[in-house]
């Protein structure tokens, strides 16, 4: 173990994980990694490689395999589904303090309908929580494309950190303070991308695409305000901006799942996505809005055509198109 | 008998506090554009005093208008000396009336002061008249909740009271609940008006009171305020704040809290950890004050549907201004069955997160942690005003969440409500102020239609109270709904002008359906069914 003291941690060792600890090692920071999975951290260390990433991991990222190693940091991220997230704060919990800031990558809330930044707060005693969001991949930074992204978090000082920390001359990032609505919108991405690959898959015109990201991000707007975040937040890159890559995207394994449903019978598709999707028909409902593409997407994950899905949609009366 | 020593635990040097507080606000108001902030302050000033001022008011007149004058040439060095008159001359007017050394002596004899007030000869003959042979007030104010635990704390860092608001009578109550659960007194911060009552004023000035002038709105004034309650905190002077900032026009359990006074909290820790003072501790300490009846009802409620309450929001006609209604209230009170109540809520750190007895926060899961790391980056105290509003917004909502829990709910609340639900389902689509002007006939309910609402509302309620979403006094935790209604209707009939609920043989009528509104409205903001619908053929 490295003995410099780290100026961050990032758990969970996937792709964003790893490209967080590069981008972080990259810049010089001294960075710690854990993963749950021992062999996962063994190999890191040996090869500094890991089959998530295309690279070679800096000599600034050390991976450690006990927890408390990577928490020992101030700043972490967090870098784990939201179906993995309670599990992994209530391992974290009797190591975090009142210094931590936490910041998620997130796309979605957990089965519950709490965001990952939620989690964190009812798991323990942190409060400065954020989340990185918006049209980037881990791809895109392995591979030296341009690309931007959107730290959101309650405290300006915490997203000004961020951004300091990760800064990269591939990657311009900028800021919120409504996390709320950047969650949400995180959270819309799968349906988005759902539905942009049946979109395509049933070639519905060139015209829909268009209507599906508009009309989304009232849907979104709706969901955002409920929870406390605002509707012009939906606009930005952790809205539309993360939706509309998601119209060219097709090496996307989820729009494939979403192209995949408009031609099958079935229903299916992804399965985290799919889960991901139901939870937001849950919450809407449980918050009293109304999310009918998202729901559209629910009844074709579930099995009903997608062409008597959409010409459902189409029913639906209308009316001014902010409301 | 006090067990402790109460707020002054060093003598206070009165000069010495007016100059520290010229220098802390002067050093807080650094970056502030100084001519801005005086012109706002003469404008707004100029204003209220008006053009008839006399004596003081008429100096005061003058020297705000030679400040404001001068202005537009005036250098910094000329704006930072009438800065610090005018702050200055605030401090004297907040401090001045506070006296650290009679608070001390008034505060040992406040027991007994009020009882003699209340009950005994010796002091006012014409209350000792009618009150003589009454039952003494430790019987009928009551406390309860996390006393102990408050007790605790006062030995580990400041605490800072935070109840709810309903009544001028809360201050005393309060005091006095302090007293007899054996904790030390606190300083607060009075209006003005409450000092218009001559049979309370001496008691007021005596309670720690020190003297808040709401009329003054402008922003150079609550800075001195706010610099003057962080200064008592780090000095240990436990305080008291209405966090609500004033009486609840509409009967409702505060939900919007000032954030200002909460936030001088974790202001004053702050300076204390950078101080690296010892029990550097801040914790607040949400109450709610509990009545059956409430004095000023029917003033509130009214201010409250006038929608005056912004232009009115300095009630000083009310029924606290007036001695024989003050003294009917606590007649009633002693001799009603049910005391007032003033629960104590669990300890909070001033970000919201419970305490513990030895004074440690808690995380959700029960964990003990040191706070002092929110307001830390690298091990170093970092100042950041815009991490702290949202702190102080945490603890606000903590404290609502605490006033929720902890508020006890009635017979009369209940009946008020149930009676409300009533009119509300015979007059579907009719917004409140459509129904309030119904006529009395439309107010006249069958009482097996009313006990129906009672038994439904009953069984709502209590499940909340056995998940500690509320509290239930009176014939509400056990009762059935026709002793709900007996209890309600007997303590309405004692002390208002009107009646808000009566009873004629089976038939309900509700009196007064305003002041009905202001205790049904203790209800609003927990989560209820809406009323059942009426059944076609029945009353």
């Amino acid at each position: 173990m490295s003995a410099e003291a780290p100026v961050a941690g990032v758990v969970g060792a996937g792709q964003w994980g790893s490209t967080l600890a590069f981008l972080l090692g990259s810049s010089g920071h001294p960075v710690r990694l854990w993963s749950s999975r021992a062999a996962r951290i063994a190999e890191i260390a040996q090869t500094r490689r890991t089959e998530s990433v295309p690279g070679e991991l800096p000599e600034q990222v050390t991976p450690v395999a006990e927890l408390a190693e990577a928490l020992e940091a101030e700043v972490l991220f967090l870098a784990v589904p939201p179906s993995r997230a309670a599990e992994l704060v209530a391992r974290m919990a009797p190591f975090l303090r009142p210094e931590h800031r936490v910041v998620h990558t997130a796309k979605g809330f957990a089965a519950d309908g709490r965001s990952v930044s939620r989690i964190v707060v009812d798991g323990s005693c942190v409060l400065r929580v954020g989340a990185l969001a918006g049209p980037v991949v881990p791809d895109d930074l392995w591979r030296g494309d341009d690309c931007a992204a959107v730290v959101a978090s309650p405290f300006g000082s915490l997203v000004e950190e961020v951004c300091q920390l990760l800064g990269h001359p591939r990657l311009r990032l900028y800021g919120s303070m409504d996390l709320p609505g950047v969650e949400v919108g995180g959270a819309m991405w799968a349906p988005v991308a759902l539905a942009a690959g049946m979109i395509a898959a049933a070639e519905l015109g060139r015209g829909l695409p268009a209507v599906l990201l508009t009309r989304a991000i009232v849907e979104a707007g709706r969901l955002s305000v409920a929870m406390g975040g605002q509707r012009r937040t939906l606009s930005g890159l952790g809205g539309v901006g993360d939706w509309m890559r998601s119209l060219q995207d097709f090496d996307d394994e989820v729009v494939r799942a979403g192209m995949a449903l408009a031609t099958s019978s079935g229903g299916g598709g992804h399965a985290e996505a799919a889960a991901r999707v139901g939870t937001l028909v849950k919450l809407a409902q449980r918050m009293g809005v109304d999310m009918p593409i998202v729901n559209a997407v629910h009844d074709v994950i579930g099995g009903r055509p997608l062409q008597e899905a959409l010409g459902a949609l189409m029913l639906l009366p209308t009316g001014f198109e902010e409301d | 008998m006090l067990r402790r020593e109460g707020i002054a635990r060093e003598p206070v040097d009165d000069e010495g506090v007016l100059g520290d507080l010229v220098t802390r606000v002067e050093s807080r108001l650094q970056g502030v554009e100084l001519a801005y902030l005086l012109n706002e302050c003469c404008f707004s000033e100029e204003k209220r005093i008006g053009r008839d001022a006399q004596g003081r008011d008429l100096e005061q007149l003058v020297r705000l208008r030679e400040i404001r004058r001068r202005l537009a040439w005036a250098n910094d060095d000329q704006l930072r000396a009438d800065l610090r008159d005018m702050v200055r001359l605030y401090v004297a007017e907040i401090h001045g009336h506070f006296d650290a050394a009679t608070y001390e002596s008034a505060t040992r004899v406040l027991p007994q002061g009020l009882a003699l007030l209340l009950r005994k000869q010796q002091l006012w003959g014409m209350l000792s008249r009618t009150l003589s042979g009454q039952l003494t007030l430790s019987d009928k104010i009551q406390s309860r909740g996390a006393v102990e635990s408050f007790d605790k704390l006062v030995e580990l860092g400041t605490c800072v009271l935070v109840p709810t608001h309903i009544s001028n009578l809360d201050s005393p109550v309060i005091g006095f609940a302090l007293h007899e659960a054996g904790l030390p007194p606190m300083i607060y911060g009075a209006g003005i008006n409450l000092f218009t009552n001559w049979l309370l004023s001496w008691f007021m000035d005596h309670l720690g009171a020190y003297r808040i002038d709401r009329a003054k709105q402008h922003g150079l004034y609550k800075e001195v305020l706010k610099e003057y309650s962080t200064y008592a905190l780090e000095r240990r002077w436990h305080s008291l704040f209405f966090p609500g900032g004033t009486r609840s026009r509409s009967g409702r359990v505060e939900t919007r809290l000032k954030k200002g006074l909460l936030a001088t909290g974790l202001e004053a820790y702050q300076r204390n950890l950078a101080r690296g003072v010892d029990k550097a501790r801040v914790f607040f300490i949400p109450a709610t004050i509990n009545y059956n009846l409430v004095l000023e009802a029917e003033t509130l409620v009214e201010d409250h549907l006038l929608d005056a309450g912004k232009s009115r929001y300095i009630i000083t006609d009310d029924e606290f201004s007036r001695p024989d209604r003050v003294l009917q209230f606590v007649r009633n009170m002693l001799s009603l069955d049910n005391p007032v109540e003033v629960v104590f809520g669990r300890p909070l750190d001033p970000f919201g997160n419970p305490v513990d007895e030895k004074g440690d926060s808690l995380d959700p899961s029960g964990r003990s942690f040191d706070p002092a790391g929110y307001v830390m980056s690298g091990g170093q105290l970092v100042s950041d005003e815009q991490r702290d509003r949202f702190y102080t917004g945490r603890l606000a909502e903590a404290v609502s969440a605490a006033y929720d829990r902890d508020t006890i709910l009635y017979d009369t609340h209940v009946l008020a409500a149930a009676m409300h639900r009533r009119l509300e389902a015979h007059n579907p689509g009719q917004d409140l102020f459509r129904r309030l002007l119904l006529p009395l006939e439309a107010r006249r309910f069958d009482q097996r239609e009313v006990d129906a609402e009672l038994r439904a509302l009953l069984a709502e309620l209590r499940e909340l109270a056995a998940r500690q979403q509320v509290r239930l006094g009176g014939s509400l935790r056990e009762g059935r709904p026709e002793d709900v209604c007996r209890a309600g209707i007997e303590q309405f009939g004692r002390y208002h002008n009107s009646r808000a609920v009566s009873q004629e043989g089976t038939t309900l009528l509700m009196d007064d359906p305003k002041l009905a509104l202001f205790y049904a409205n203790r209800l609003a903001g927990y989560p209820l069914s809406a009323p059942a619908p009426v059944v076609k053929g029945r009353a």
